[in-house]
């Protein structure tokens, strides 16, 4: 636990919580030691392209995110499936839930999935996304971030995270990245500005690599 | 063991046009004689349901076998368009965001070797994955 100067962290909703402490699993069954698996079936390659899934092109800075997916042994994690969701650049989602008064881009869905590779990599292309107000309190505005929902080889290696930028004026203002409540796990959510990633003339790259829980010994 | 896991977030309310596909909660082929229903509501502390939280289920196939299979989330390779499952493969794993009252429906085949089906609770507000890990 570190201290921080930080917001209130976010706890999430009271009604949702656990009410007794979670309980570590030492030894999973060997149920658990497995986990489902996706193939080429699941996933087609424009799936990865998140700026060409309607017939025009989204607003926005376009970007490449890509990054490694790991163990926490350094075992790369093959042929996984990472699944992405995201607002829009105005800070919109293509959800019919979000009523936040920005305009929706018709270009733009903001859903995305790929397989990992054989060295566990994994590569999007989308549009940065905007900011947006979130809670009563109008001048809360959740920083950046791209949704990332990860398996391992093991059921147990589930990982449904967020990823933010650098340099983002409001990370250190926002209680969902201080949810987190160590500091240098925070940055484990923050990707990296890339250049050799960049496409030339075409999207900026960040890097943002992954470490799943243990899996399988 | 080398590195720090990297932390969960909370799932937020807005994964409902990413995550879920057609016959998520479809694991067993189609018209298998030997399909099981199990059905149910997800409950706040308060009673309430809870209408925005996404279920996953992973089990044994009934020959105990635990390799499972691709194609729970299948696409149409030209179109794009998510199709759900073929019908024929027993993938082992299943995926449901419940309705507005909170309930869920799993049609599968009782897993073999084991009497239980692995269950990963996502859901708004919650912050911890259900297997809160080893560290």
């Amino acid at each position: 636990m570190t201290a921080t100067d930080g917001p209130e962290p976010y706890t999430g909703a009271l009604s949702r919580q656990p009410r007794n402490a979670l309980v570590v699993v030492d030894d999973p069954d060997a149920v658990e030691l497995t986990g489902p698996v996706f193939g080429t079936a699941d996933v087609t390659e424009p799936d990865a392209d998140l700026t060409r899934q309607h017939p025009g092109q989204p607003l926005g800075e376009r970007i490449t995110v890509t990054g490694r997916v790991q163990d926490r042994a350094g075992r790369p994690v093959r042929g996984q499936l990472v699944e992405i969701w995201q607002a829009n650049a105005a800070g919109r989602y293509a959800h019919r839930r979000d009523q936040h008064d920005a305009p929706l881009d018709p270009n733009f869905t903001g859903a995305g999935r790929c397989l990992t590779d054989e060295q566990g990599r994994y590569r999007f292309t989308t549009i940065r996304p905007g900011a947006y107000p979130w809670g009563g309190n109008s001048r809360s505005w959740r920083p950046a971030h791209i949704h990332f929902s990860l398996f391992g080889t093991a059921f147990t290696q589930r990982l449904v995270t967020q990823m933010y930028f650098p340099g983002d004026p409001l990370l250190p203002l926002d209680p969902i990245w201080h949810a987190v409540r160590d500091a240098a796990d925070r940055q484990r959510l923050v990707a990296a500005y890339d250049p050799e990633l960049s496409v030339p003339g075409r999207s900026l790259g960040y890097r943002w690599d992954v470490v799943l829980d243990a899996g399988p010994r | 063991m080398t590195g720090r896991r990297t932390p969960p977030q909370t799932i937020g309310p807005y994964f409902g046009y990413a995550l879920p596909r057609p016959d998520g909660g479809r694991i067993a082929p189609t018209g298998h004689p030997e399909t099981i229903t199990v059905h149910g509501r997800v409950l706040d502390g308060q009673g309430e349901p809870v209408d925005d939280a996404l279920l996953e289920f992973w089990q044994p196939a009934p020959d105990g076998s635990r390799t499972g299979a691709p194609g729970s989330l299948r696409r149409e390779a030209v179109g794009g368009a998510a199709v759900g499952r073929d019908g024929v493969a027993f993938t082992g794993f299943g995926r449901v965001a419940t309705g507005a009252d909170g309930g869920y429906v799993l049609r599968t085949l009782r897993p073999g070797g084991v009497p239980y089906l692995s269950v990963c609770v996502l859901a708004r507000g919650l912050l911890q994955h259900p297997s809160p890990g080893r560290t």
